[in-house]
């Protein structure tokens, strides 16, 4: 398992150069946007594995509520923890990317919002983790869990119901818009160097939570035994 | 559309990503250490 | 008082064969609920005065003409009733922790759902009432006259009530467990219930002002309403039962 983590490790690091160099240098100009179009490709790959994150949790949860494995709840806390991280990422990028191209920092474009709103939702989802106590976390957050998640889609629709009811900003570019192959390399690159950055954390993450859990067991056990002792 | 000039948003939105995943980083390890030592000062104690 | 109309579930089945159904037993949870609120008025209060304060201070920050009211009136009034309601929700479980009858409840044979279906049905006709008194005080206040048909409010009104007050009384029940329960209900209510408020306050805008068509808005309210009381009526059990 160490072995494995290593070479997972050493590769991730491998990609994360190479798909940095393939944003930055390999990929080509982007005509109207110049160079700032690059932070696209982090910001693509990061909105996916913040996604599929957020899914992880939700499977997770549902599997908890049925089974009751204490895996399932460290995969729930691991996947949101680090679904949480990228989606900031996703959400400061944004942003900065927004800024020169579209001449301001935010707009309540349904895209945008909706990521705002997820991100909202997991960092209650942590809250709820943070504020409760003792055994019944898990089954609390995984309910939680559901109920977020379960929550996206309708959030997509009002937002978007929403949007095309008022004035559309003006967007110019992003995807769809007919990407360089050259272009799409740079963002699978990425998104792979991604993908496994974040399984790293969310394994690295999900041992820790098993851990956690053993050493309350043990501090428990340590304290019955001093309490029979005496 | 003058671009050349917008170059920082980018070096900015580099600095930002690589920063979260650092912050991100320290915290798993300062935890992986707050573990490892709360396991030994279990084992010691429990030793005595 | 409470714990005793309770542990009368278990009695009576004992004595009877039939076991009593769901509906029965939510129907005198309910009615032991409401004659608690009855006595005490604890909810009621507190709710209308925190609501009539929001008004007075939201007429404060804006100072509108006839046809701007109309159109922030709808996100007022629901924001207001939005704040009210989680005043009156974290008093839903905690009357039940005093003397253990949520204990007790566990440990009766009668289904949670039950129990979940009293709670919310109770939380609907409290914030129902609080509606009742807190429209005529709009409409005084802000100068307020429908445009579109009056009578779409009211569909409005049942489907947005029911959206906040089933996910509130589920998280309710879920951050009594919690430290410093009275500030978790919102921090974990609010986020799932953007959409929800998002089409109750657009669906009161679009009626008011008759600009647009409410029917987008009032079919995601019942979408919201469907998904989110199936879900909550499957994952109140294992909440209930939370050790």
């Amino acid at each position: 398992m160490k072995t494995l983590f290593r070479l997972l490790l050493a590769v991730t690091v491998l990609l994360l150069g190479y798909g940095f160099c393939q944003a930055m240098y390999i990929a080509p100009r982007e005509a109207t946007m110049g160079d700032v179009q690059r932070i696209f490709y982090y910001h693509l790959p990061s909105a996916w594995v913040a996604f599929l994150l957020f899914f992880v949790n939700f499977l997770a949860s549902a599997w908890y509520i049925v089974r009751r494995t204490d895996g399932a709840d460290a995969l729930a806390l691991a996947s949101a923890e680090v679904g949480v991280s990228f989606c900031t990422i996703v959400l400061i990028t944004g942003p900065i990317w927004a800024r020169p191209i579209w001449g301001i920092w935010w707009t309540w474009d349904a895209r945008l919002t909706s990521t705002l709103v997820l991100w909202l939702i997991y960092v209650s989802y942590l809250m709820l983790r943070h504020y409760a106590a003792g055994g019944q976390v898990p089954v609390l957050a995984a309910a939680l869990g559901i109920f977020g998640f379960l929550d996206v889609p309708i959030v997509y629709m009002a937002i978007r119901w929403f949007r095309t009811q008022h004035p559309q900003p003006v967007i110019g570019g992003g995807e769809g818009s007919g990407l360089d192959h050259r272009m799409w390399m740079a963002v699978l690159w990425n998104l792979l160097a991604f993908s496994l950055l974040a399984v790293l954390f969310v394994w690295t993450r999900y041992n820790q939570a098993l851990e956690e859990r053993a050493l309350e067991e043990a501090h428990a056990q340590a304290a019955l035994a001093e309490e029979e002792l005496r | 559309m003058n671009t050349a000039g917008n170059n920082g948003y980018l070096y900015a939105a580099y600095v930002v990503v690589w920063a979260i995943h650092v912050f991100y980083f320290f915290t798993l390890a300062s935890r992986a250490r707050r573990l490892k030592r709360e396991a030994r000062e279990l084992e010691s104690s429990s030793r005595l | 008082m409470s714990a005793s109309s309770v542990t009368q579930a278990p009695a009576r089945q004992s004595s009877a064969p039939a076991a009593p159904s769901v509906w029965s037993i939510a129907w005198r949870t309910l009615k032991k609920d409401l004659r608690l609120e009855w006595r005490s008025k604890d909810a009621i209060n507190s709710m209308l005065f925190f609501a009539l304060l929001v008004v007075v201070i939201f007429s404060f920050g804006f100072d509108p003409t006839a046809e701007e009211s109309r159109r922030i009136a709808g996100g007022l009034l629901w924001v207001a009733i939005l704040f009210a309601t989680v005043v009156a929700l974290n008093q839903t479980w905690t009357r039940e922790l005093r003397n253990q009858v949520l204990d007790a409840y566990r440990l009766s044979p009668a289904p949670p759902q039950s129990l979940f279906i009293a709670k919310t049905v109770g939380n609907f006709i409290f914030v129902g009432i609080l509606e009742v008194l807190m429209v005529p005080l709009f409409v005084v206040f802000y100068n307020l006259r429908s445009v579109g048909p009056w009578w779409q409010l009211l569909v409005v009104a049942v489907l947005a009530t029911w959206a906040l007050v089933v996910n509130g009384t589920f998280f309710a029940a879920l951050s009594i467990r919690t430290r410093s329960r009275e500030i978790m209900l919102p921090l974990i209510l609010f986020p799932i219930s953007i959409p929800a408020l998002l089409a109750m306050v657009d669906a009161t805008t679009s009626i008011l002002t008759g600009d647009n068509s409410p029917v987008f808005w009032m079919r995601l309210l019942a979408v919201y309403d469907l998904v989110f009381t199936t879900i909550s009526l499957l994952l109140f059990e294992p909440v209930l039962n939370a050790e």
